[in-house]
């Protein structure tokens, strides 16, 4: 299962967090304000729990909005992606939220080690991923443009494999320690690993190292060892120097990419995985009724 | 001298001189500026080789750092002796073509490897490593809920004890240490379970089916009944058909699973719903109507002795002065408070010099004679003979006991005064003539000690004597029965204990009380100063009805004995648990 790029870095914005002036954010505040109300004003025989008249009334009414929520992520696939009414995602945003609020008043605050409970933690799990999906969304898109200056990643990949070949095809007219440190500086750059990736800074600095060192040497090796001059030189090191700055673009946009995108990887089989707990608690709570 | 031409062969060599006649001796092969074949690859070293003649052909003849042939096989030099010898240098393949009449070589070059970076090849390597990849999403899922499945669902409904008499229910009865397998199949168990089981019915815990009888079934009252087989009704049928709980489940009202007390319904409102206006459910009540205990709740109505024989009660209103009470015991606080030696036993004691609480604190024993009252009351009938005493508790053993002294006495010749004077005469006045002496002494003696100091000094001085028929002898005297009830209010729930942080006289005024025990019972007004109705008050505790009165009237079973035997026969695990009293 793969994700477009061009899709998911397109035309995303978070304007969905502000649309209609917010309305789905009033109502989904409306709705958590008036069961923490409702939750305030019942007075249960012993403690509040998912077993009074209104924890059951908040189970009913936290189970239809999981089935909606969940519902909402069925349908976007259908559509495509990018086919989405804006407004019914910023109600998927907003009601995931108040969700938390229902779901956590049905319990009453009670948390064990049982089903119930990992239902309700898997709900809050989905919702954080939910949550950091949206910071995502408003945080990575422009800072992914800035950092691809107008170019895609098909573009970039392009761009290195031609910056590659032109370093190699230069350094070929130097001595053979030159030819060597180009060559093993142009091999084919690996992506790592996505927690790799995801502390990015670290490998940043490794490779900025490495390709700096690389054009230090070159440029020690044939302006002061073999008395080069220095503008023979230049179009070697010009071309390493712009295929180190590519490499770091790709990094950091792998980088943001998958910050952006990867929350997916754990909002979507959570939710599969609540479905499941939730139907286990509600079939467990009636079959020992 | 040396004259060679190299000539392109294939589509892939590069070769930046053209073909032309180099006449030297030593022909140069490498990357420099300054070789004769430059042959631009990386495999290629800067001065990698020469090429000169060697009799009738060439020989190619690698510099020290490079070497010739195939990888596998490499070499320094390589002889090109007849049309058709190639030799390999780098990815190059250099095959000697024609040697003609003049002396001139043709070689032709010919590039055997491909570029290994082609750039299309090389960008589509670096889209697909910096394309973001997203994990099989649904896969996962699919894994995770299959885990859960597995987990929270299959072994708990296969191997948790959902059975009454599954070996959790023994666990849950036996006194030893559990095994690790019991322990783990209740821990499978409690992955089900909703809320904290009540301490009351915790050691149920390890079997669901002890009271969930039937999956996707509500808790029947059948299953609470089979233990708890005492619980009454809320009211009498008869007088109140409307009041019957016969039909309901006892979790309409009981929660289980709400922490470790277990939670009871005590809303007001049902309450006042019947009883804000009992006389329509209840015709022939004797209830009045409450709405709140702050507000609208009548006064209390002790339940005073009417009849100390058959326990009979009637309820009389604090402050009523037509309310008597026939316990048949002569008592009032205020006049024993003013006994000095009482004042400095209760000074040093307390209340608890005569009231001994129960264990719990919840009521108290009722008054014991010899603990209370013997200290003072010694009930000596002999003055000659103070260690002869009568007994308390037994009245049929009186006469008995007076006569037994004073024949004992006959017997050691003792003499005693006239037996139709009094016992106790006064200091200075003439004595009494003698009594009888001898066998004849003994009726007198005990008629006059029973008639005079058991019926009115001595017995009767605490409790209502009853004299002798007509042509019955005088020993015959006998003390009316008594009966102190254990609580004056029957209908509440009073408990002492919880009001143990305040002085008795703060709510009785034993100190003035002379009138029985409806003057000692603090009013309504009393427990207002504390309590308030269910929506509470400044200072006062909020007080439903539940707080002071017992739903439940236990002498209005919900179940015969007879139709228990029958359920419980019914019941899964009958066998094992039915009819044994359950922990």
């Amino acid at each position: 299962m793969t994700q477009s790029p061009e899709a998911a870095t397109g035309e995303m914005h978070t304007s969905f967090l502000f649309w209609k002036s917010g309305a789905y954010a009033k109502r989904a505040l409306a709705l958590s304000v008036a069961t923490i109300v409702l939750y305030c004003w019942h007075r249960p025989a012993g403690t509040a729990n998912g077993g009074t008249l209104l924890g059951y009334s908040l189970g009913v009414l936290g189970l239809a909005l999981i089935m909606w929520l969940a519902w909402f992520g069925i349908r976007r696939r259908n559509y495509g992606g990018t086919g989405l009414l804006e407004g019914t995602f910023s109600a998927h945003v907003y009601f995931g939220l108040a969700l938390v609020v229902v779901a956590t008043l049905h319990t009453g605050f009670h948390f064990r080690w049982n089903v119930h409970t990992l239902a309700f933690a898997l709900m809050l799990l989905v919702v954080a991923s939910g949550i950091f999906g949206v910071y995502g969304f408003w945080r990575y898109p422009e800072m992914m443009t800035r950092n691809r200056a107008g170019m895609t990643l098909s573009t970039m990949a392009r761009e290195l494999a031609a910056l590659d070949l032109t370093c190699r095809q230069l350094a070929l007219a130097f001595p053979d320690e030159v030819v060597a440190l180009v060559m093993d500086a142009t091999a084919p750059v690996a992506a790592g690993g996505v927690w790799r990736a995801i502390g990015f800074d670290r490998v940043q600095d490794e490779k900025r190292r490495l390709n700096m060192a690389v054009i230090s040497r070159v440029r020690r090796e044939l302006v002061e060892g073999r008395g080069v001059t220095p503008a023979a030189v230049l179009p070697l090191v010009q071309s390493l120097t712009q295929r180190l700055t590519l490499i770091e673009r790709l990094y950091r946009d792998r980088q943001l990419r998958l910050l952006m995108l990867q929350w997916r990887a754990v909002h979507v089989p959570l939710t599969v995985a609540l479905l499941v707990a939730l139907l286990i608690h509600i079939v467990v709570v009636f079959y020992d009724w | 001298m040396a004259r060679i031409r190299f000539v392109q062969a294939g589509q892939n060599a590069t070769i930046l001189r053209p073909a032309t006649w180099i006449d030297e001796p030593e022909i140069r092969i490498g990357r420099g500026g300054d070789c004769h074949l430059r042959l631009m690859h990386a495999n290629i070293a800067f001065h990698h080789a020469v090429m000169g003649v060697d009799g009738d052909g060439l020989i190619l003849q690698a510099a020290p750092a490079a070497v010739l042939g195939p990888a596998k096989q490499p070499t320094q030099a390589i002889q090109l002796a007849e049309a058709g010898d190639a030799a390999q240098i780098g990815p190059y393949h250099l095959t000697l073509a024609e040697h003609d009449e003049f002396g001139g070589f043709t070689v032709s070059i010919e590039q055997i490897e491909l570029v290994a970076a082609d750039e299309a090849l090389l960008a589509r390597r670096y889209f697909d490593a910096f394309e973001c990849l997203l994990p099989n999403v649904r896969l996962w899922g699919f894994t995770l809920s299959c885990i859960i499945f597995l987990l929270f669902f299959v072994l708990p409904a296969v191997f948790a004890p959902h059975e009454a008499g599954r070996p959790a229910a023994d666990l849950a009865l036996s006194r030893g240490a559990p095994r690790l397998g019991e322990v783990a199949l209740v821990r499978l168990a409690g992955l089900w379970n909703v809320g904290t089981i009540s301490r009351a019915h915790g050691a149920f815990a390890g079997n669901c089916a002890y009271c969930h009888e039937q999956p996707f079934v509500p808790v029947r009252a059948s299953a609470c009944l089979s233990c708890h087989q005492g619980v009454g009704r809320h009211a009498d049928p008869a007088t109140a058909p409307a009041a019957d709980i016969g039909k309901q489940r006892c979790e309409a009202c009981h929660y289980e699973h709400r922490g470790i007390m277990m939670a009871t319904r005590d809303r007001q409102s049902d309450c006042v719903a019947c009883h804000g206006n009992i006389a329509l459910v209840a015709l022939r009540t004797s209830l009045k109507n409450v709405l709140d205990f702050a507000t609208d709740h009548p006064q209390f109505r002790p339940a005073l002795v009417q009849d100390a024989m058959l326990h009979l009660t009637k309820r009389f209103e604090i402050g009523d002065f037509s309310a008597e009470d026939h316990s048949n015991v002569r008592f009032t606080h205020a006049t024993h408070l003013k006994l000095d030696k009482l004042k400095s036993s209760v000074a040093a004691e307390g209340c608890a010099f005569c009231h001994e609480s129960t264990p719990g604190g919840v009521t108290f024993k009722p008054v014991q004679f010899d603990r209370a009252c013997s200290s003072c009351h010694t009930l000596q009938f002999e003055p000659r003979h103070p260690e002869w005493r009568l007994p308390h508790g037994h009245p049929e053993e009186v006469a008995s006991r007076v006569m037994g002294y004073y024949a004992r006495a006959a017997l050691a010749g003792e003499t005693f005064p006239d037996p139709t004077s009094e016992p106790f005469f006064k200091p200075g006045a003439p004595p009494p003539a003698a009594a009888p002496v001898g066998a004849g002494m003994v009726p007198y003696k005990t008629a006059q000690v029973m008639m005079s100091s058991i019926a009115r000094s001595l017995c009767g001085y605490c409790h209502i004597t009853v004299p002798p028929a007509a042509g019955q002898p005088a020993s015959s005297w006998t003390v009316a029965p008594v009966y102190v009830p254990d609580t004056y209010m029957p209908s509440s729930l009073f408990s002492h204990a919880r009001h143990a942080t305040t002085s008795c006289d703060t709510c009785h005024a034993a100190q003035s009380s002379d009138g029985g025990p409806i003057s000692l019972l603090p009013g309504i007004a009393t427990c207002r100063t504390c309590h308030a109705g269910e929506a509470g008050g400044t200072g006062r505790v909020a007080s439903t009805c539940a707080s002071c009165h017992r739903f439940h009237d236990d002498t209005h079973p919900l179940v015969t004995p007879t139709a228990f035997a029958t359920m419980a026969s019914g019941r899964p695990g009958s066998e094992a648990h039915a009819m044994e009293p359950r922990p």
